[in-house]
């Protein structure tokens, strides 16, 4: 048992691309840690300077007490999932679980006594005397499991292990892989860049952006709180509406300008964003939820702006309508523009960094595009290219630096 | 976990709780800790002592660049093996490279300096040793004649007891050198015979025939050059060089006619008049082998010659071999064809076989007096014996061999073409003619001309198909080492090896070098077309 | 009903154009077999069907006859097998060990190294014969196992001199199999030697086998090198053997030889068979001998 410290970790590849940049992340002893984050962003590569198959380029790794940045994979005591499982095609599925021991010279009773044990454990009984072909994709990754965990070892590192799955089992998988860990109370480290399997599985999840860490916290404070655009708009489904405003003072307390209308801020709005009152009468970036926009006719009342309706999806519980109204979206870059972006000759951002202002694109509105994204109540009737009235609830919006990105707080 | 195991149909008696492991699994275990060290320390060791030892005998031979060379790989490899967790990649390298160093990369340097040089059969040695090789044997009978009694001392060792014939000095003569020695040492028997001095004894009767051949190899080293040499059983006479050697001014003097050699600069000795000492040496002649082949007549000819058949023999093997094989790979390609796999079996029978064994046999089918072929035609065929059929008889021969290859290669090729592009065609009108010209035909080409490029890279130097068929015959008519189906490489080889007319390893190794950079620009060709084609892709 | 896909009843000519094809290709093998049981020994008295049978021929290998030509069978038989095997065996070894560094390890010097080796490929070992022969006749006054009429300084030629296609080839096998289980096994605590052995050799059975096949038939099949590096008859591969055989006495030896062809092909024919599928299976990558 152990817990992993990264330490201003930079990882530069030959090539000259940055692909971590100055990480610094604790993951606690048992805790289960999600590393998410969009494709090629650096996941793979942090949790491989853990396994010891990628050199680090500076700062350090620890494992337990020990700066593991010279030792060999093998020396670092910990296990690893890969994407595509990587078992031995020409071992049976036993051998592949006791790779590792057989390996160590373990002692046979001892090895077939763990065999059995995770075979167990992962249902695999059955099947120890298969070839991996000879398995379906779910028994795969299973094996894949049972050989990190025969060897009980510190640390489990994890890369996109259920990426080859259907939908339905990769549901199933994520439970099973979650409870296994909280039975074994393994340190583990699970990259993946869905982030609902994120949401689901960790204790805490760590947001990567273009080699630079966002936000680490636990899932409901990373939807509640999150700490700039990028992890805002990364987290959640359907993604935060995020636009241009402006906040103006009134007298003691503040009001939000948004696509011409007035949205009065109550006063715990300004206790969440502090820094709020400090950028009155300037541009800021308002983000808001798609679960707070609300058809006016039901919040009688309240402010309302209107918005054309260019798409509706209804799913049956409720419906998701997607609208144009007058005001400047902000969208983030979830993919890295260009390879030279991230490259080293970029300085890297320093302290808790945010996507630098030139990643954040901004649309201006055309009655073509929609730019608001809501869900409305079910059986609600809404027609097609007419205009809908629609307010804000105000309690749960975000604010952010419109040059940084990052949270008011 | 869920009760995923149920859904599976899997029997019990599939289950195995007691772990097994494999003989792969447990092969690897023996190549880990002590297992794998002790293995590399033995081998080590084992390297250590032979090398070690050669390193001594070079030593001893006063070979000592060669020597510290050596002891220098050996030197690489100790420490390459010996540092753990170093120098990963050099580890597995090392053994492939040493070889690839020794035996192909020294090779080419070699050739490529060889080709720079007069070297050929008259001119092997340095010439420091061409000078010493022409004193000795350019030798000259002095004017000295001796009675001569063979005898041996104690321990066996052959010694002439000799009488100069018209002084009447005496000598012992051993094969380290000669002794004078006091006359009254020596009698003379009633017979006649000459009694060695004690401790020596003469050989009389069958002792004295059966050192015959012993005799006639002795010989007495003088000072100063020359020998005595014997004549006979009982004669023996001095020799002296015929030939000086100048330091200052590096000219050959004969010592009787006062005539000189100098250096040509070109391996040689000569007179003015252009007389040559047979044995010359190796000398740098820059460019001349290489010019030799367009300057020289007597190399040009055949050199063209056989460059041409070259082209010609591995262009028509090719060309026929592939039609061929695509023809019986068309017939083949057929869904639910009957007996397919039989026929494909019995159709590669040919590349089966060790092709130097079908050759061997072929030579024996062609045969033009007994050969089988001749016997089952209604009329001979001068298979080997005229120029123009030998040379149908190794593209025929070659065809036969490469044929099955390339009905393998189409065949996979063939499969490989979509069914639905084929279809197309033929829902579009095509014929079936222009269904294989248009669609079929130019897809398979994409495929295989990277392999027919390869094959005649191949055949180009297939010394084989023509040196066990033909060896290079019949003799073409001017005389040259070329015959009528040497192709260059079975030249160069003759150039080389086939002492009969002069070895001549300087014009061999330029050739070398001609085929060299005629087969790179092929395999370039091959290669840039195979790029491209994976660019397509 | 005239179902155009199904013509069975047209395919007699490609029987026919294929029955004809066969019998030239299988006729120089079974007048072989005819041959080597045919009591008529010499070549002018051959016929394609055996007049009588015999086992004579057979004898004729191993029994030298008097004032024949020197036949040692047995010894070139012996010679070719041992050295196609240690040939196959160290080509596929020690090919494996450099192309296993050249796929898995990053270092200075690969990407040249590589290049170099496609080079020198195109310089046929052939060509190199001249400077091949003067440096074994060296070695050989230094260590004179490794010296001229050796089998070892043979076989240390002919490991060299494929080794570079080999290379190119087992790389580009090794490159396929998947990095992940290279580094799994590094996480399981397993040495670069244990991943060679334990995880990419098995996993490049297929390749292995044709390097191997080749290198086997390669050197059974191979003249021009030992012809000029071994020069007695007693130490003779088989295909010098058997080409000094006939040319001796080609008439009179025609049986014998025939004998000697048949036998000699079989551990080229067993392995061809053995291998087949994954030949068949390069051939199409354009991997292997043309
Ligand atoms: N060996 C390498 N050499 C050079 N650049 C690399 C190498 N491996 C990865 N990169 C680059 O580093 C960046 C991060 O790659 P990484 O594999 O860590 O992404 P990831 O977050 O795991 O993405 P994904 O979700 O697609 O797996 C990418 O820009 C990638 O192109
Ligand atoms: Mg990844």
């Amino acid at each position: 048992m152990a817990q992993v410290k990264f330490e201003n970790v930079d990882k530069v590849f030959d090539n000259g691309v940055k692909a971590v940049a100055n990480m610094s992340l604790d993951v606690r002893d048992g805790e289960f840690l999600v590393l998410v984050g969009p494709s090629g962003c650096g996941k793979t590569t942090a949790l491989r300077m853990v396994a010891g198959l990628e050199a680090i380029s500076s700062g350090t790794v620890s494992i337990g007490d020990t700066v593991v940045n010279n030792l060999t994979s093998k020396d670092r005591d910990i296990a690893m999932v890969f994407q595509n499982y990587a078992l031995y095609p020409h071992l049976s599925v036993a051998d592949n679980i006791a790779f590792g021991l057989r390996l160590r010279k373990e002692p046979k009773e001892k090895i077939a006594k763990q065999v059995e044990w995770a075979a167990t454990m992962l249902d695999l009984v059955p099947y120890l005397n298969r070839r991996p072909k000879e398995l379906s994709g779910g028994q795969r990754q299973r094996v894949a499991m049972g050989r990190a965990i025969v060897r009980e070892p510190k640390v489990f590192l994890m890369d996109e292990p259920l990426s080859n799955l259907d939908a339905k089992l990769r549901v199933q998988m994520r439970a099973e892989i979650a409870n296994l860990q909280k039975q074994l109370g393994t340190t583990t480290i699970y990259v993946t860049h869905d982030q609902v399997e994120a949401m689901t599985m960790g204790d805490r999840v760590a947001v990567m952006s273009m080699g630079v860490l966002q936000q680490v916290a636990e899932p409901q404070v990373l939807y509640d709180a999150p700490a700039n655009i990028f992890v805002a708009g990364f987290i959640g489904t359907p993604p935060m509406n995020m636009f241009e405003a402006t906040v103006e003072k009134d007298g003691d307390s503040l009001a939000l300008n948004l696509a011409g209308a007035r949205f009065a801020l109550a006063k715990d709005r300004e206790w969440r964003y502090p820094r709020l009152s400090q950028y009155a009468e300037r541009k800021i970036v308002v983000g808001i939820r798609a679960e707070d926009v609300h058809a006016a006719e039901a919040k009688p009342g309240w402010p309302s702006v209107v918005g054309r309706l260019g798409l509706m999806e209804a799913l049956g519980s409720s419906q998701i309508g997607y609208l144009n109204i007058d005001a400047t979206k902000v969208a983030v870059a979830i993919q890295p523009k260009a390879p030279d972006d991230a490259t080293a000759n970029a300085k890297p951002a320093k302290g808790a960094p945010a996507p630098r202002a030139e990643d954040l694109h901004t649309e201006a509105a055309s009655s073509f595009v929609t730019n608001l994204v809501a869900i409305f109540p079910p059986r609600l009737p809404l027609k097609l290219g007419t205009d809908v009235r629609i307010t804000i609830d105000t309690a749960n919006i975000h604010f952010f630096d419109a040059q940084t990105g990052e949270a008011l707080r | 976990m869920t009760g995923q195991a149920t859904s599976d149909r899997i029997s019990r008696s599939d289950v195995s709780s007691t772990y097994r492991p494999s003989w792969l699994a447990r092969l690897l275990s023996l190549f880990s800790g002590t297992g794998g060290l002790i293995v590399k320390i033995v081998l080590l060791s084992l390297l250590n002592a032979m090398v070690g030892w050669a390193v001594i005998v070079l030593f001893a031979q006063d070979r000592i660049v060669w020597a510290l060379g050596t002891l220098a790989v050996l030197g690489v490899f100790d420490f390459v093996y010996l540092r753990p967790n170093k120098l990963l990649p050099a580890k597995f390298i090392l053994p492939g490279s040493v070889l690839l160093i020794a035996y192909l990369i020294v090779p080419i340097f070699f050739t490529i300096n060889t080709a720079f040089q007069r070297y050929s059969t008259s001119h092997v040695l340095t010439k420091a040793e061409a000078i010493s090789t022409n004193i000795e044997q350019n030798v000259v009978q002095g004017e000295k004649f001796f009675l001569m009694t063979p005898s041996r001392d104690t321990s066996g060792a052959l010694v002439l007891v000799l009488v100069d014939d018209t002084t009447g000095q005496t000598y012992l003569g051993r094969e380290s050198g000669l002794e004078e020695i006091d006359p009254a040492s020596i009698q003379v028997d009633e017979f006649g015979d000459v009694v060695p001095p004690a401790g020596l004894t003469a050989l009389v009767g069958d002792d004295l025939f059966g050192a015959d051949a012993e005799l006639a190899a002795f010989e007495v080293p003088l000072e100063g050059g020359g020998a005595i040499k014997t004549e006979g059983i009982s004669g023996a006479y001095d020799s002296v060089p015929g030939l000086e050697y100048d330091l200052a001014r590096d000219v050959m003097i004969a010592t009787d006619t006062g005539i000189e050699y100098t250096d040509n600069g070109r391996g040689s000795f000569v007179t003015s008049s252009g007389e040559e000492l047979v044995v010359g040496w190796r000398e740098y002649i820059g460019f001349e082998n290489f010019t030799a082949v367009v300057t020289n007549p007597l190399v040009r000819a055949p050199f063209l010659r056989a460059f041409a058949w070259t082209i010609a023999f591995a262009a028509s093997t090719v060309l026929l071999s592939f039609t061929i094989g695509l023809f019986l790979a068309k017939l083949l390609d057929k869904p639910k064809f009957r007996f397919k796999r039989l026929y494909r079996s019995l159709l590669i029978v040919p590349y089966a076989v060790p092709g130097f064994l079908s050759l061997l046999v072929f030579k024996g089918l062609l045969n033009d007096d007994y050969g089988l072929i001749n016997k089952l035609l209604p009329f001979d065929v001068p298979w080997l014996f005229d120029p123009w059929w030998a040379r149908v008889s190794v593209i025929l021969v070659s065809v036969w061999l490469t044929t099955p290859y390339f009905l393998l290669v189409c065949m996979g090729a063939l499969q490989a073409i979509p069914g639905e592009l084929v279809e197309a065609a033929r829902v579009d009108g095509a014929g079936r003619w222009q269904v294989f010209r248009k669609v079929t035909l130019p897809l398979l080409l994409v495929v295989v001309t990277p392999l027919i490029i390869a094959s005649f890279a191949y055949n180009f130097n297939n010394f084989n198909n023509v040196f066990l068929l033909t060896g290079g015959g019949p003799t073409s008519s001017d005389q040259s080492v070329a015959g009528a189906t040497d192709i260059l490489i079975s030249y160069t080889y003759k150039l080389a090896f086939e002492a009969g007319k002069g070895q001549d390893y300087g014009l061999a190794s330029a050739i070398s070098i001609y085929i060299f950079f005629i087969v790179a620009a092929m395999s370039a060709s091959g290669f840039l077309r195979s790029k491209a084609l994976e660019n397509m892709k | 009903m005239n179902d155009p896909t199904k013509r069975r009843g047209d395919d007699w000519w490609r029987h026919l154009i294929l029955w004809v094809a066969i019998a030239l290709a299988v006729f120089p093998p079974l007048y072989v077999i005819t041959a080597a049981f045919n009591a008529d020994q010499t070549l002018s008295g051959t016929s394609f069907l055996p007049r009588s049978f015999t086992l004579e021929n057979f004898k004729g290998l191993f029994v030298q006859k008097e004032g024949g030509a020197e036949v040692f069978f047995v010894r070139w038989f012996r010679a070719s097998i041992i050295i196609a095997l240690l040939n196959a065996f160290f080509t596929v070894f020690i090919g494996a060990l450099s192309a296993y560094a050249f796929s898995r390890f990053r270092f200075r010097g690969r990407r040249m190294g590589m290049l170099f080796l496609l080079l020198i490929q195109m310089f046929p070992g052939l060509l190199n014969l001249v400077a091949i022969y003067l440096i074994v006749l060296r070695t050989g006054e230094v260590v004179p196992a490794l010296g001229l009429n050796k089998l070892t300084a043979l076989l240390l030629v002919y490991l060299s001199g494929a080794m570079s296609i080999n290379l190119w080839l087992m790389k580009g096998f090794f490159d396929s199999i998947p990095t992940e289980l290279d580094e799994s096994a590094r996480v399981d605590g397993a040495t670069p030697a244990q991943i060679f052995w334990g995880v990419i050799l098995p996993l490049a059975v297929p390749v292995l086998s044709v390097v191997g096949m080749f290198a086997f038939v390669g050197t059974l099949n191979e003249f021009m090198t030992a012809s000029v590096l071994l020069e007695t008859v007693d130490n003779f591969t088989l295909p010098l053997g058997l080409q000094a055989y006939i040319s001796t006495n080609f008439e009179e030896n025609w049986g014998s030889f025939a004998a000697g062809v048949l036998i000699a092909q079989i551990p080229a024919i067993v392995g061809f068979v053995f291998v087949q599928k994954y030949i068949i299976a390069g051939l199409t990558q354009g991997s292997v001998k043309g």
